[in-house]
């Protein structure tokens, strides 16, 4: 008997010593570094291409949120698995997170009992939907904004306190804008029903230092130049009801209406039918820098981001990161909208990205 | 008597009791390090800067260079507001407007009444000139350090006399188990002691790095004394 006690004692004592050895070790990786590991060929979009098997996976914990819509149903956390890939000309990212439903409705239009039209809306107390919207996607990428590095995002977020931001009264949950006059930060944006699953797009966005929401109704969060398509709300002319349906109503899956396939409404729906509520088209120029292939299956989405290293443009020194030193790291950061406009789960810091 | 002449079972209870207790120390330096480096992982041994600025450092400060450190944007914004509060903390001037705009930017997304984010810390709210003002007196007040200084008191000093009695029926020699035991009590007296204290004589923070370091390798010392000595066989 004493012999058991006494090897289990010692058990014990080893597994407290180990636990806390292992504690220390796993603990003192510090922040999120990527790897992008060099390819000779370039990549697909297919997510199983056999080249991502050469990157390493890192893990990024989705942990915060900036704030607490009433009755929010969707996710407050998730976990980000990023992987990274580049060659003579482009990055790619692969990204993978978790979200247990597939969102793709906008603002759906929805046939009543008495025949009417009903646009479908459940707003907050900021204004902003968190149940009738897409799942979206973003990655906030340094130009020149100081502090980035170690606040990653959160150097662009500001919060409104007591209706207030930057001294201008505000109904919204927070704003972004960077600091001062001169600092960007560039913004990829998967929107899934307008850019993401009709086009497989980003919309390729950037943000500055506009703190004041006379001079832009977004205040920093601005497009890149575009030079066609873009997305409109589904309205007819007084507001009671979808201007336009999908020519084949298969074509709803994805939430919006291409303008491409568009064709005017005609009401032929029973009581319960649905008509997406927005109609896209393909962006172009600049906005449109960004590719992905996004997919969705068993509680993660799962997309491939593909980027030129160096892009062109008129304003791509503040618009675009250029990955013109593969020698020198980049941070970003990562985000995930889970049907809800602005309620993000983020992550704290940045994470570093290195051409290897 | 001995711990050896204990039944098993007795055996059984103080050593594991002595396995919480290791885990718990280790658990509590790793706590301290983390709240005065600001990392938010990892075993951070405390270093006298960081002691140094925890107790002899307007709160504020402490806070941007320590636990907050990761939510200031640049460091010579922690000297700009540390600036401001030396010259008197008033609410007027450049400084003042420099040190607001820098306290709004990096603090109030979370310290503010009314936020919502994920870390809100809404009982401490920096909405105001007055409530940040609290914030700017140096090391430890008289009701900070009172109520720091009975909970850790009181919470120290009863699992430390029962390891220190285990302690004392070890078979170790006589002069041992006294220096451990004075030691372990005394380095958690003198380093709670010189908390306070360090606002006025900034050289005590050696004294709370001695002690502090003092008493946790003694707590853990004697654990694994009294582990190795409760079952070693009788001769």
């Amino acid at each position: 008997m004493k012999n058991f006690t006494q090897k289990v004692s010692l058990a014990g004592l080893s597994i407290v010593v180990a636990s806390t050895m292992l504690l220390s070790t796993s603990a003192m990786a510090s922040d999120f570094k990527l790897e992008s590991i060099k390819v000779s060929a370039p990549v697909s979009m297919d997510a199983g291409d056999v080249a991502w098997a050469k990157a390493k996976e890192i893990n990024v914990p989705l942990t915060e949120t900036p704030y607490k819509p009433e009755g929010f149903t969707g996710i407050t956390k998730s976990n980000a698995v990023l992987k990274s890939l580049y060659d003579d000309k482009n990055l790619y990212i692969k990204l993978q997170y978790d979200d247990p439903t597939m969102s793709t409705v906008r603002f759906p239009w929805v046939k009543q009992a008495d025949g009417s039209w009903k646009r479908m809306v459940t707003k907050d107390s900021t204004g902003h939907e968190n149940n009738y919207y897409e799942d979206k996607m973003a990655m906030f990428w340094n130009i020149n904004t100081k502090g980035f590095e170690k606040k990653g995002c959160a150097i662009a977020c500001h919060i409104t306190k007591d209706g207030m931001n930057n001294g201008f009264s505000d109904n919204s949950a927070g704003r972004k804008y960077t600091n001062k006059p001169g600092e960007f930060i560039d913004m990829w944006h998967w929107k899934g029903v307008r850019t993401g699953l009709p086009f497989d797009l980003m919309h390729d966005q950037y943000v500055d230092n506009t703190n004041d929401p006379k001079l832009s109704k977004e205040w920093g969060r601005k497009g890149d130049d575009k030079v066609g398509g873009g997305y409109k709300d589904n309205y007819n002319a007084d507001k009671t009801g979808p201007a336009f349906m999908n020519k084949d109503a298969k074509d709803n899956v994805i939430g919006s209406i291409k303008d491409a396939n568009k064709v005017p409404f005609v009401d032929t729906f029973k009581v319960g039918d649905s008509i997406p509520g927005i109609v896209v088209d393909k962006m172009s120029g600049s906005a449109a820098d960004v590719e992905t292939k996004a997919t969705w299956a068993n509680g993660k989405w799962t997309m491939i981001v593909k980027r030129a290293l160096v892009t062109t443009g008129a304003k791509v020194a503040e618009q675009d990161v250029q990955f013109n030193d593969l020698k020198k790291p980049y941070y970003f950061g990562v985000a995930v909208f889970d049907n809800t406009q602005i309620n993000h789960v983020f992550h704290d810091g940045s994470i570093e990205l290195r051409f290897k | 008597m001995s711990i050896q002449n204990l039944n098993t079972q007795a055996k059984t209870a103080i050593s594991l009791f002595l396995l919480f207790v290791i885990t718990a120390t280790i658990s509590s330096v790793i706590l301290l390090g983390l709240e005065l480096s600001g990392q938010k992982d990892g075993l951070n041994i405390p270093t006298i800067s960081q002691i140094q600025n925890k107790y002899t450092m307007p709160s504020l400060v402490a806070a941007m260079k320590g636990s907050m450190y990761k939510e200031v944007t640049a460091d010579e914004d922690i000297e700009t507001v540390h600036h401001w509060i030396k010259e008197g903390a008033k609410q007027e001037g450049e400084l003042y407007n420099d040190a607001w705009k820098i306290i709004q930017s990096d603090c109030t997304n979370c310290h503010s009444k009314t936020s919502k984010m994920s870390k809100a810390i809404p009982s401490m709210p920096f909405d105001t000139y007055e409530q940040v003002l609290t914030h700017t007196d140096a090391g430890y007040s008289w009701s900070k350090m009172s109520k720091q200084a009975h909970i850790h008191m009181f919470g120290i000093s009863t699992f430390l006399i029962l390891i220190s009695l285990l302690f004392a029926y070890t078979t170790y020699k006589e002069s041992i188990r006294t220096a451990f035991i004075i030691a372990s009590f005394g380095g958690a007296f003198l380093d709670i002691f010189s908390w306070w204290f360090s606002k006025f004589i900034p050289e005590l923070v050696y004294i709370i790095f001695t002690m502090g370091g003092v008493m946790v390798t003694s707590i853990l010392l004697m654990s694994l004394l009294v582990l190795a000595n409760i079952w070693k066989k009788q001769d």
